[in-house]
């Protein structure tokens, strides 16, 4: 698993990647890809956590 | 003799010129589309003009589309619009414009089914590169094409049309755009089956609650902002389909734009629609369209959109493992992107199951973050498959 090793290695550059057969470049997509959008997705909801505490407080102050 | 009237009939001669006769099908799949926009209403404001322009473009010499080496109509609106993505961008402001996201700052975990829901976009992609170089399409062509038609699971057109556009996937662009829109116009259709399929009859009379509180404006108006600028650091090929989104949003939630929105969600939304959707139907040129790819786009496209409802259902009910109020599951089917289509879907299948459940706010939410979710992915695909590819 080439994947895996290329992952492993802290460095890892696209050379690397482009290196990988087809599949597993394609494992790095579905695993990248997955983990990007629930990462980003989860900053999402923290950003509306954050503004909900902050309008709770401004609403108390009022 | 003979000759000139050949020459003055040449469209009747046409069909017996090589594989010119595909022209025929290509006017029945019209004629189709056509059928279901109008007699069963799939759609209808872009499966006509789909169906429509895909006649146009195929009837002989196709004159709308180039003639004596001078840009038709349909291609001067293909390069103003799709070659450069204009379109998918401008629908993109509209959407946000259309888009409230109340119920989203009431329920905020629901953003999460808005990622769930993304499963199927990767997992398609996944088996459509494995089973692409089958069909003679491999290395950089089998990821482009994989990631296109992954993205059809969004059930949201215009980020599908970008993704599809961004890798200059020109001669897929059809099959590509009418699988996405055409499973958009289907959710009724695709969602309820899988959704039974997945849940029990117990588990679709889950009740939720709902506060019923108004969200301050300042959360309303920060909230485009700040998704801008933290898709724009992580995501940046995600920039202009989320700053679209949320440019069309801001306008709607500024309270000082009234007009400009009210223009938004109309008049540009329809004028947009029109000439994407006969553009569109002007890349379903018979050449291109009838061979086995267009039956895989087609099939994969399918199989991303069932596979995205069953992410949604299936992570709602992984969720309700250690959950003491459990989520309705089907809400998770909602965290595609066809708005607000999927929401409605899983409202009415609640109420079938039980006439005095309302789930319609919960499932709003996890379809707002679907086009959330969407679009992120969309970014994401690119931004990977871009550092293999370049």
């Amino acid at each position: 698993m080439k994947f895996l090793h290329v992952l492993a290695d802290a460095g890892f550059s696209a050379e690397s990647l482009r290196s990988m057969a087809l599949w597993e470049q394609g494992l790095f997509v579905v695993i990248g890809g997955l983990i990007g959008v629930f990462l980003v997705l989860l900053l999402f909801f923290f950003t509306i956590r954050l503004m909900e505490r902050l309008g709770s407080r401004k609403k108390k102050s009022e | 003799m003979i000759e000139v009237l050949k020459e003055i009939f040449n469209g009747f001669t046409f069909f017996g010129q090589g594989d010119n006769w595909k022209a025929l099908i290509m006017y029945v799949i019209g004629g189709i589309l056509i059928y279901l926009a109008i007699k069963k209403e799939y759609e209808p404001s872009l499966l006509l003009p789909i169906g429509f322009g895909a006649i146009l473009v195929n009837l002989p010499w196709a004159i709308v589309w180039e003639s004596e080496n001078t840009s038709g109509f349909l291609k001067v609106l293909y390069d103003a619009g799709i070659a450069n993505e204009l379109f998918p961008i401008l629908i993109f402001i509209a959407i946000g414009a259309m888009i409230d996201f109340s119920p989203l700052f009431k329920n905020p975990y629901m953003i999460f089914f808005g990622a769930a829901a993304q499963f199927g976009i990767f997992v398609t992609f996944f088996v459509t590169l494995i089973v692409l170089p089958m069909v003679g399409i491999t290395g950089t062509d089998a990821l482009k094409l994989a990631s296109a038609v992954g993205i059809i699971g969004a059930a949201d057109g215009p980020t599908t049309l970008y993704v599809a556009n961004h890798f200059q996937l020109t001669q897929y662009i059809g099959p590509i755009s009418v699988a996405a829109y055409s499973y958009m116009s289907l959710v009724p259709i695709i969602q309820p089956p899988v959704i039974k399929l997945l849940t029990t009859k117990k588990e679709r009379r889950i009740r939720m609650e709902y506060r019923e509180e108004p969200v301050p404006k300042v959360i309303k108006i920060l909230f485009p902002i700040l998704v801008t600028v933290i898709a724009g650091i992580i995501v940046p090929m995600s920039v202009p389909l989320v700053g679209s989104l949320m440019f069309g949003n801001l306008i709607r939630e500024c309270g000082v734009l009234e007009r400009l929105s009210e223009t938004a969600q109309n008049a540009l939304a329809n004028l947009v629609t029109l000439l994407l959707g006969i553009t569109i139907g002007a890349t379903m040129q018979a050449s291109q369209f009838i061979n086995p790819v267009t039956g895989l786009i087609l099939l994969f496209g399918l199989f991303a959109f069932i596979f995205d409802t069953a992410g949604g259902v299936l992570f709602a009910k992984f969720l309700n493992l250690f959950l003491k109020r459990k989520i309705n599951p089907m809400i998770g089917a909602a965290g595609i992107s066809a708005f607000p289509m999927s929401a409605r879907v899983i409202q009415k299948m609640a109420k079938e199951e039980d006439p005095t459940n309302f789930v319609l706010m919960q499932s709003i939410s996890a379809n707002v973050a679907g086009q959330l979710g969407s679009i992120v992915a969309g970014g994401f695909v690119i931004a990977l498959v871009n550092m293999l590819v370049s």
